[in-house]
């Protein structure tokens, strides 16, 4: 049995669908980062703020100086290129890894999904010999090239985008997402404008077809892609999906990003097919596709070392999701767990922040407002994730401990409106989160999830306000 | 009436299907049962919703241009002038206490007119580096937070003090109703704002003209050139939005038009929305919660902080810049029954959104009514009445922040342009 799996994992196959990975990566994230720069995001996300939300366990990474940090994603643009091209590419990959997941770790507030899959997926590539095929290095080096890579580090790119559309399906899996639609409602309902599609976002039905829709994509979509039958209508479902996620939502590289993953799913001589196709003949280096020794990964010794801990990797991609179920309530209210679980585009979430110090010798509360220490970004990323606003309250009373106040306490009314909800609070304001830790544990002092429903997507077709009072109907 | 008959059957397939799901039913087939249904609609056409909400959409954003920003805008530009004609009266007759006093009164009546548009920086009000079509105007009309009054002393008894255009092309020069109050209601002249080593003071000059009884007038006739200026600002404004001038009302009244500013509808309403969020840092944090205490503040109360220290209109600012809020709410004064973002609410099913925010925001106009004379009287006389408004201004702001925000999916203000997923 395990010689068996031994010999499919480390069978040789066409490295060909990997490498135009690297390049299509590799380009994707060059773009990424001079996208970045262009849009002037490096002052406004390092330079503008003068308070950084720290990422549990990584409270040591530190912002550079703004010059610094332009530095770090001008770096990330020839670096990625390097690796879209190939060159020098194992240090180019390891070096984009560390700087990519840096940038990201500097403050919580950036955090995306699809960023941290970046990071993901650039860490396994780290692993990952890529450039044997179609890359400066290969021509460079003629001696590292191979045009084949083993079978494991194919299955193991797979899974891990696997592990993303499965989690963004199950994600789906609640009322919200399936019998309200919710947030899709409130978000197509202010987006009649799009271009072509417009007209059809507003109809009744949208929300639930669409949110229906979302659900069994990102659940099935891989099963399909990985099935050769239905493969080219799962990839045209692919291409279909984040295109209109593209025109609807301002995700920048995700539905790219997504694409490209999808062709990790096509037989690993695509590219060589394809090109033999487009111009009658056989493709560079198709002659030589056939298992080497050295593709084989070092052979046979290292495999179960080197098993156990793809295994340990894929272990822990699985479990990271499930974690939010070992907390009780509702994940997107609560958000203990929501993060690196591919919670992607679920909820809207919007809430006001107002904290209160109290210090020994003073007669009363003093409010202390968000934006005296945050931009709006982070003002507004902070209000709905209780941790965020857990931090915020220790800096504050940091603050007021350092200008010479005693037994300084900190408490705060968050009221936090999700998918439409009337909003509610989300912190209990009785707490001291100045005695509070950061913790994994169960947070004791974020308020049950509100029991009300979400904003109809259906709706009554009630109009005005006049029409209100005319009718007597509430609307909800 | 065809989409209420349906919403009712179809509610109730909803009610139940929440039920069975909670029961651990089949997701999948209850999906199903709502989504086709739900396509075919009884056989008949669908209501058209897209049609109607995109078309009350565009309604509110053009009416909020024509019928609230434009006609405040306009209606300032007229009290400016009065301004202006005052100013010039009370600096031709510095010892005329008569002229003086209807100096002061004219600054109050462009005050109340200006506060309500402050709510309403969009487009060539706002600034540029912050606002999509942002030309700066409103800080040419009224500066605050930002007064040097150093600055201003050392204008008050200098050249050109009294010379409008030289004021204009000179960069960073003190003007704007802020520095009109402090020239116009502070009668202090023996000491200045500037520090001893300042040129002013080095050299004596400002001893020189309190001596010889001249800070006054040179105040006023200071002030004189600052309500021309304002005039100018004002009638800029008004040009900047007019079809025959920047026509910036376009940018409202057809956002989807090649070249717009804002791209749509709903970009246009986020714009105007965003300059509600005047309300919860400028009006509720800065003029309010700070000076009583309640805000940022470490002893008992910062009457320093109050926006208006020397004309004593705060409260009176605070209800027009609440009034202001209310106009754009519910998209005229109350009443009217023009289309505004509570009509974009009870569109989108949160009548009761709607309903609480109009409300919060009369309960909070009616609080700071309730704040007995000034605002640094009350602060001393009647601290909770403060405090009574500042929580009722809150109540408005959580709503602002919340609710609002999510039902009508806009953004906060400053938030940056970026992506999410």
């Amino acid at each position: 049995m395990l010689s068996r799996l031994q010999t499919l994992l480390l069978e040789p196959r066409d490295i060909a669908s990997l490498a135009v990975f690297r390049v299509l990566f590799g380009t994707l994230l060059c773009l990424s980062s001079v996208r970045f720069l262009w849009n002037g995001w490096v002052d406004r996300f390092y330079g503008q703020p003068t308070f950084f939300f720290k990422y549990w366990g990584f409270d040591w990474v530190e912002v550079l100086p703004l010059s610094w940090m332009t530095a770090a994603y001008v770096a990330m643009a020839v670096l990625a290129a390097f690796v879209a091209v190939g060159f020098l590419y194992r240090v180019s990959i390891v070096a984009l890894f560390l700087l990519f997941t840096y940038v990201e770790l500097v403050d919580v507030t950036n955090y995306l999904n699809h960023y941290y899959l970046v990071s993901l997926l650039s860490l396994l590539m780290c692993f990952l010999p890529l450039h044997r095929a179609y890359s400066l290095d290969a021509k460079l080096w003629p001696r590292g090239g191979s045009p084949s890579v083993p079978a494991w580090m194919l299955y193991l790119m797979r899974f891990q985008v696997g592990v993303v559309y499965f989690f963004a399906g199950m994600a789906k899996l609640q009322s919200d997402w399936l019998i309200h639609a919710q947030p899709l409602g409130i978000w197509l309902a202010s987006r009649t404008e799009t271009p072509f599609i417009g007209s059809l976002l507003g109809f009744s039905a949208m929300p639930f077809v669409m949110s229906w829709a979302g659900f069994l994509f990102d659940t099935f979509v891989v099963p399909l892609l990985l099935w050769k039958k239905s493969r080219p209508y799962a990839f045209a479902a692919v291409l279909l999906f984040h295109s209109s996620t593209h025109l609807l939502f301002v995700i920048g590289v995700f539905p790219f990003l997504m694409i490209i993953n999808a062709t990790l799913f096509f037989e690993p001589d695509w590219p060589r097919k394809l090109w033999s196709r487009l111009t009658g003949a056989a493709a560079p280096g198709a002659q030589t596709a056939t298992p080497s020794v050295r593709s084989a990964g070092g052979g046979a010794r290292w495999f179960y070392p080197g098993a156990a801990v793809v295994l340990a990797y894929c272990v822990l991609q699985v479990a990271i999701p499930l974690r939010a179920h070992a907390y009780p309530g509702d994940v997107l209210w609560h958000e203990q767990g929501m993060r690196y679980a591919w919670r992607v585009m679920v909820r809207e979430k919007n809430g006001s922040t107002t904290y209160r110090v109290r210090w020994r010798g003073h007669p009363r509360e003093v409010e202390v407002p968000p934006s005296k220490y945050l931009t709006g970004h982070q003002e507004r990323e902070m209000s709905g994730q209780p941790d965020l606003i857990l931090q915020l309250a220790h800096r504050i009373r940091s603050d007021y401990e350092a200008r010479g106040h005693e037994e300084v306490e900190v408490r705060v009314d968050a009221i936090v409106s999700l998918n439409g909800r009337r909003a509610t609070p989300l912190i209990d304001p009785a707490v001291d989160l100045g005695k509070q830790a950061d913790s994994l544990a169960v947070a004791t002092w974020i308020v049950s999830s509100p029991t009300s429903e979400p904003l109809p997507a259906f709706r009554s077709g009630v109009r005005s306000r006049s029409m209100v009072s005319a009718t007597g109907s509430s609307g909800r | 009436m065809a989409s209420i008959t349906k919403t009712s059957w179809v509610g109730r397939l909803v009610r139940q299907s929440a039920a069975l799901l909670r029961g651990r039913m089949s997701a999948v087939a209850l999906g199903l049962a709502l989504v086709v249904p739900g396509c075919g609609n009884n056989g008949s056409s669908d209501p058209g919703l897209s049609d109607e909400t995109r078309a009350l959409r565009a309604q509110v954003l053009a009416s909020l241009g024509q019928n609230v920003i434009v006609p405040r805008q306009e209606a300032f530009a007229v009290v400016a002038g009065d301004l202006e004609t005052a100013l010039a009266g009370a600096a031709a007759s510095p010892g005329d206490s008569t002229a003086v006093s209807s100096a002061r009164d004219a600054w109050r009546e462009a005050m109340i007119a200006w506060q309500a548009i402050e709510m309403m920086q969009i487009g060539p009000a706002a600034l540029r580096t912050q606002s999509q079509g942002g030309l700066d105007l409103r800080n040419r009309i009224y500066s605050w937070p930002d007064l040097n009054l150093c600055l201003v002393d050392q204008q008050t008894v200098e050249d050109g003090f009294d010379d409008p255009d030289v004021i204009a092309q000179t960069v960073g020069t003190p003007r704007g109703l802020w520095a009109i109050e402090y020239l116009l209601f502070y009668e202090a002249t023996a000491e200045n704002n500037c520090s001893p080593i300042n040129s002013i003071n080095q050299n004596g000059t400002w001893d020189a003209v309190e001596q010889a009884g001249q800070i006054q007038p040179r105040r006023l006739a200071y002030a004189a050139a600052l309500g021309t200026l304002v005039k100018r600002g004002a009638d800029e404004l008004v040009a900047q939005w007019s079809s025959e001038g920047g026509n910036f009302i376009e940018e409202l009244i057809s956002p989807t038009r090649s070249g717009a500013v804002y791209g749509s509808a709903q970009e246009g309403l986020n714009a105007v929305s965003d300059a509600l969020f005047y309300l919860d840092k400028e009006t509720k944090d800065m003029k309010v919660g700070e000076p009583a205490g309640i805000t940022m503040c470490e002893t008992e109360t910062c009457p320093e902080r109050l926006e208006s220290r020397w004309a004593s209109h705060g409260r009176e600012n605070v209800l027009a810049n609440l009034r202001g809020f209310q106009a754009v709410f519910l998209g005229g004064d109350e009443g009217t029954g023009l289309p505004g973002y509570d009509d974009l609410l009870v569109d989108m099913g949160a009548a009761d959104v709607a309903n609480d925010m109009t409300t919060a925001i009369a309960d909070a106009i009616t609080a700071t009514e309730a704040i007995p004379g000034t605002m640094r009287d009350a602060l001393e006389s009647d601290p909770p009445s403060v405090v009574a408004a500042h929580a009722a201004q809150r109540n408005v702001t959580d709503l602002l922040k919340s609710d609002f925000l999510s039902v009508l999916d806009l953004e906060a203000p400053a938030r940056v342009a970026a992506d999410i997923d």
